[in-house]
């Protein structure tokens, strides 16, 4: 997938989940419906950076790489965490569907303190591939001022 | 493309029943799958056997002066009255200054030091 395509994925990734980390802001229904579509968003970052996963556990990429990798994977299990928390407190999608969850006083906090983990982990995530969305900039600038010097 | 959205969505899967596994193992209270809204079944918040309508959808559950509901706070207080109910809605989903500062600002301030130690190195 081209590269534009994957920042324009991973642009809408951010500012979905900056909405729906805030709660307080937006109001429990909107919160709830906006996480279920960012799981489809993080689905879709995941699957176009499928390739780079799995060369790198096939080809036992070199030691950045499986460092990268594995910074990833506590991402997911965060990620994962904060959903199935989101789930069993849910006040909203969950009674609509006809459903209700024991133990809110277990998942509660759990959703509470792995959301926050997960904003720690995104931040950094970010600025670990600043130098991906520098690079990205980069060519941009080269392709139009070749495009301006052909003209 | 759709065989890897297809893997990705059962690795999600995977690891999202493992931390209901995980959960379901180490919670010390009542854990398990969402059960069908029922006339038995009372509310998972507050205890309340209110059948009419849900006082806890929108905003925190509200005493009406006639169900019983069991504090969120105090799990062994339950009355259909609540001396603190002010306190808990203006607190209810807004993080403290504490928590902002140890999950938001502190990972910035390190992971933008880290970066500035590590170009000038």
């Amino acid at each position: 997938m081209k590269a534009s395509r994957k920042l324009i994925i991973d642009i809408v990734a951010a500012v979905v989940y900056l909405i729906t980390a805030n709660p307080g802001v937006t109001g429990l229904l909107i919160h709830e419906w906006l996480s279920l579509g960012l799981v489809f968003i993080f689905l879709v970052h995941c699957a176009v950076n499928y390739d780079w996963i799995a060369n790198t556990i096939k080809r036992h990429g070199d030691t950045v790489s499986i460092a990268n990798l594995v910074f990833d994977a506590v991402i997911l299990i965060t990620f994962m965490v904060v959903t199935v928390s989101g789930i069993f407190v849910s006040r909203h999608i969950l009674p609509l569907a006809g459903y209700v969850a024991p133990g809110y006083f277990f998942w509660n906090p759990v959703h509470s303190i792995s959301a926050k983990v997960l904003l720690a982990l995104l931040v950094v995530h970010v600025v670990i591939h600043l130098r991906w969305f520098s690079s990205l900039r980069g060519r941009g600038k080269a392709s139009r001022t070749k495009r301006d010097g052909a003209d | 493309m759709p065989k890897k959205l297809l893997i990705t969505f059962m690795a999600f899967a995977f690891v999202g029943i493992l931390v209901f596994l995980v959960g379901w193992a180490g919670a010390t209270q009542e854990v398990a799958l969402p059960q069908r809204i029922t006339p038995e079944v009372l509310c998972p918040v507050a205890g309340c056997a209110q059948r009419e309508e849900c006082h806890a959808a929108a905003k925190p559950p509200f005493p009406d002066g006639t169900f019983e509901m069991i504090c969120p706070r105090v799990r062994s207080c339950s009355d259909t009255d609540c001396h603190a109910w002010d306190r808990i809605e203006a607190t209810r989903s807004k993080p403290s200054d504490a928590s902002m500062n140890l999950w938001i600002l502190a990972p910035v301030i390190l992971v933008v030091t880290l970066v500035v130690i590590v170009r000038k190195l």
